[in-house]
């Protein structure tokens, strides 16, 4: 098992918050290197970060697939039915004269999502075999940046807060979209917490030597 | 012991952005990942503080102007978000009303003025300490996304509420601004550098006057 | 360095993920029920996912897609039904788009504007083989074709004003409608497919006549003078009566599918209710003026026949002054049925024997204000003896001189007589006066003991039945006022309803935008769909 990072090498690392300088040091698995000065977290160790990250990324995009194919919710009121995806939320906003909104959404929650665990699927799957699959550090260079506009969990919320304003109203019922898409959220989460961001540049940096 | 704390910085030491990996500044581009190696995030105060008054400027707009417009039985009724959360609070809905008022009037506010006490520390105006910066800092950072859930509330309810005749919701002007204020903050917020905070902080302390001077322009 | 392979519990959340949407899909695509394809004129109010299509108000199933035939002159309209409604689907199935219908004759669908439209679907008869490509109605079928009732055809030459949805009435009683309307395969007639429900369908026998009762119609005739209105929306869209003439019995019953004739007009339904194999030469010694050859012929005021013609070719002899006039008889209105139409010897028997109990045929008159006159059989106990006579080829029957031209002679000498008063001279002889008195009294009392005389006050009341309190005339009108208030009535409670909920829809009122104007100045139908622009 590879001890992350490789023993005997001399790097440094510094805390992104003071900016103090340690050399870095190898770490047991699930412990974390904390920064001397501020406490902050530099690097960790995760437990199976390469297997979790894959399974989780996969997980997490099969998952948007059938986010998909099923409805979010479902409103019925006069026997009226309407039913949400995120798509048609997407596409309600551009047709009704504000595309940027509808632009920003399909960014947020559909985009940013598959870049996410579609990057993180892509360079760590390889990687549980030694082997760096071509463009991986453009890639993971696009994960990253990805990383803080992924807002899945927000839409989540906002399901939540337009299903309590509906209920009054209609009758609304739960479809399988909206648990797919809280799958999403759950392990896109876990697959970015499943790897430290240095531990997978450094294997990279490793399988590509 | 501070004389223990050497700052990568003063070494001529850049921890690349993207990867985390420590290299000589010179270097310009860092070997692992080729990002641009810098030893501050170039302006950036001077660019945290533009969008930030972008920002601002965008604030009050964003909560006058509707952010949705109810077409019930030809009655039209503006929404802003004000509204919205008295109205979730008058029928009785206390937790999202809270929520609202949180993600969408709080947070921004909180936000920009966090930001702004940051700038002023960064610049020497304020003197905190580092670890209430630090957790202002955190905690800003990971509050700022919360803010789309009303412009995400908008999108699912324009999209449902197409009633025909019966009710329909269309999006208003208030939508595009606060969605602005909120990618604003987040952008000011990712161009702050916090290490310009511990180095205002040592150049106050002055133990070991530093000669070099840090570059914050570079 | 590499680490050993080992199988990470953490795999078995992938897998679920796949194997639970693999399931899901599965169950999906499963519960798919039957596809069908209807054709449209237009695909208006029609979308795709969200048109739901509907049977007696329960939802079966949904609009999938929508595009233009290949011809691109319809529309072919994609449905799903849900799995267990796919015996709906059969050969002879309906489908029609329900939306808001406004005409003057219909007002419908309103409940649409709320909802959106919908497609209906009217399942074909319950052992008809599965199909799944139909024609679209354009329009609504008058009724379902499970409703019972009895379903009949009238065959007329000309369309006329009737149209489909047009009332069938029985007495003023609404019990029917047409439901459709086609050339015959030879192109000569235009049938009409009737429906009457089940409540009423022992109306309709064999001897039943139906008529068109549109527009006003006001008649002058032996009858009296007839103003027929039929309802307000008989006059809008057509309508159609029936009934048995008088004196008519009651025929055998009748089956779906049976054909009767469409006539113009109650006239020619009542005349044709004839069957007039009699013929009769009448010779009358009277002048005939208010006769004519839609005057009616009756036995005591039953109608018993038609009159053929009224010409001096009918009789040989140019010095005879007596006016002929023929008619036509249906014997079967005076006796009993004999299972025959044609004129038997037991009915000429009939007639001879009455004849000589005093059966005569006299002109009596219909109605003093237009002073026209029938023939009418009736019993003259002071007749002079006849018989049934031949003059040509026809058979005399004996007439009698009635009524008005012997009282006309009589009021003429009367005044004579009057006239002949020397008024100076009563003065003087009064005894002279009252002998001329008494013989006044007398002639007055010979008068008025004429039978025709006391027919007039009958005559009288006849006329002032015709056009009084309780006349048809006055029914007539009360029931087109009656109708009249009520569809103002309903009218109002639409309006009412309009006003309070959607009135923005139609009348433009209540929004505060005027850019909403602009969307309201169009079409009543909805929108669905995220169109709107502020």
């Amino acid at each position: 098992m590879l001890t992350w990072p490789k023993p005997g090498s001399h790097g440094k690392s510094a805390c992104h918050f003071c900016d103090t300088l340690h050399d870095a040091i190898a770490l047991k698995e699930g412990s974390a290197a904390r920064c001397t000065r501020c406490d902050a977290v530099i690097y960790q160790n995760r437990p199976a970060s390469l297997v979790r990250a894959s399974a989780f990324s996969l997980t997490a995009l099969i998952l948007m697939v059938l986010t998909h194919l099923f409805p979010f919710l479902t409103m019925d009121v006069a026997s009226l039915s309407r039913d949400l995806t995120l798509m048609g939320a997407a596409n309600a906003l551009i047709e009704a004269d504000a595309p940027i909104l509808g632009t920003s959404i399909i960014l947020f929650t559909i985009v940013a999502p598959i870049i996410l665990a579609g990057g993180i699927l892509y360079v760590c799957s390889p990687l549980m075999f030694g082997k760096s699959p071509p463009i991986a550090r453009h890639i993971a260079k696009w994960i990253y940046r990805t990383e803080p506009w992924n807002m899945v969990e927000v839409f989540i919320l906002g399901v939540l807060v337009s299903l309590l304003k509906l209920a009054k109203v209609s009758e609304v019922q739960f479809d399988f979209g909206f648990w797919a898409f809280f799958g999403v959220m759950l392990c896109t989460a876990a697959a970015i917490a499943g790897i430290d961001r240095g531990e997978l540049w450094d294997r990279l940096e490793v399988a590509e030597k | 012991m501070k004389a223990s704390f050497i700052k990568a910085a003063e070494k001529g030491l850049a921890s690349c952005h993207t990867c985390g990996k420590v290299s000589d500044v010179n270097l310009v581009d860092c070997p692992r990942c080729s990002s641009h190696l810098y030893l501050r995030k170039p302006h950036s105060i001077i660019r945290s503080i533009a969008l930030m008054a972008a920002a601002a400027a965008l604030y009050i707009p964003s909560h006058i102007l509707p952010i949705l417009t109810v077409t019930e039985f030809g009655q039209v009724t503006h929404n802003t978000i004000i509204s919205g959360m008295i109205s979730f609070w008058d029928t009785g809905a206390y937790p999202i009303a809270i929520v609202i008022f949180t993600a969408s009037i709080l947070i921004p506010f909180l936000k920009i003025g966090a930001l702004s006490w940051l700038c002023a520390a960064a610049t020497g105006k304020v003197n905190p300490s580092p670890s209430t910066l630090g957790k202002v800092y955190w905690l800003t950072e990971l509050l700022g996304r919360w803010s789309m859930v009303d412009i995400f509330v908008v999108g699912i309810l324009v999209s449902i509420v197409q009633l025909g005749n019966y009710m329909t919701i269309i999006p208003g002007p208030g939508a595009l601004a606060f969605a602005a204020v909120v990618v604003l903050t987040m952008l000011a917020a990712m161009q702050f550098d916090p290490r310009l905070l511990w180095d205002r902080l040592d150049h106050i302390n002055n133990d070991s006057p530093s000669s070099t001077e840090l570059p914050n322009d570079s | 360095m590499r680490k050993a392979q080992r199988w990470n519990v953490v795999w078995v959340v992938p897998i679920i993920a796949i194997l639970l949407g693999a399931w899901l899909l599965y169950d999906n695509f499963a519960a798919h029920g039957p596809v069908a394809h209807i054709h449209f004129e237009t695909a208006e109010e029609i979308y795709a996912g969200k048109t739901e299509v509907r049977c007696r108000s329960v939802k079966v199933g949904m609009v999938k897609d929508v595009k233009l035939a290949n011809d691109l002159e319809s529309v072919v309209v994609t449905i799903e039904l849900h799995s267990s409604s796919s015996e709906l689907l059969r050969k002879g199935s309906r489908f029609w788009v329900v939306k808001p219908r406004l005409s003057a004759a219909e007002i419908s669908g309103l409940g649409t504007l709320i909802q959106g439209s919908y497609i209906e679907l009217d399942p074909g008869p319950p052992k008809s083989p599965l199909h799944d490509s139909f024609n679209g109605l354009e329009k609504p079928p008058a009724t379902n074709s499970s409703v019972p009732g009895l379903r009949i055809e009238l065959v007329t030459e000309q369309a006329g004003l009737l149209k489909s949805g047009a009332l069938i009435y029985y007495r003023g009683f609404e019990v029917g409608r047409i439901e459709d309307r086609k050339l015959s395969e030879n192109g000569e007639e235009v049938i009409y497919e009737a429906f009457i429900s089940a409540e009423f369908s022992h109306l309709v026998c064999k001897n039943t006549r139906f008529w068109n009762t549109n527009g006003i119609e006001i008649d002058a005739s032996s009858q009296g003078i007839m103003l027929r209105t039929p309802s307000l929306e008989a006059m809008v869209s057509g309508g159609v009566s029936f009934g048995r003439t008088a004196g008519m019995p009651v025929g055998k019953d009748i089956n779906d599918g049976a054909r009767f004739t469409l006539f113009s007009n109650k006239e020619s339904a009542t005349h044709s209710a004839f069957n007039p194999t009699l013929r009769f030469l009448l010779l009358f010694d009277q002048s005939v003026r208010g006769l004519n050859t839609s005057s009616s012929v009756e036995f005591r005021g039953i109608p018993v026949g038609n009159i053929s013609r009224i010409s001096h070719d009918l009789i040989d002899d140019p010095s005879d002054q007596r006016i002929p006039v023929l008619v036509e008889i249906d014997p079967n209105r005076l006796l009993p049925e004999d299972g025959t139409d044609d004129a038997t010897e037991a009915d000429i028997e009939f007639f001879q024997k009455e004849i000589q109990r005093g059966l005569r045929a006299g002109l009596k008159t219909t109605s003093l204000v237009t002073s026209s006159v029938h023939i009418d059989f009736d019993y003259y106990p002071n007749a002079a003896p006849a018989n049934l006579g031949f003059a040509g080829a026809h058979t005399t029957f004996p007439t009698v001189s009635t009524g008005f031209a012997q009282m006309e002679s009589q009021l003429a000498s009367l005044i004579d007589k009057l006239e002949g008063l020397p008024i100076g001279e009563t003065f003087t002889s009064v005894a002279e006066a009252s002998a001329e008195t008494k013989e006044m009294a007398a002639a007055a009392r010979k008068l008025m003991e004429d039978p025709a005389f006391k027919d007039l006050p009958k005559e009288f009341k006849d006329t002032m039945a015709s056009i009084g309190p309780r006349s048809e005339l006055q029914g007539n009108i009360t029931v087109t006022l009656e109708e009249l208030r009520s569809t103002l009535k309903s009218l109002k409670a639409v309006a009412d309803l309009l006003e309070e909920k959607p009135n923005a829809i139609i009348f433009g009122r209540g929004g505060k935008d005027d850019a909403e104007d602009d969307a309201e100045d169009e079409k009543i139908v909805p929108t669905i769909g995220p169109k709107h622009r502020n």
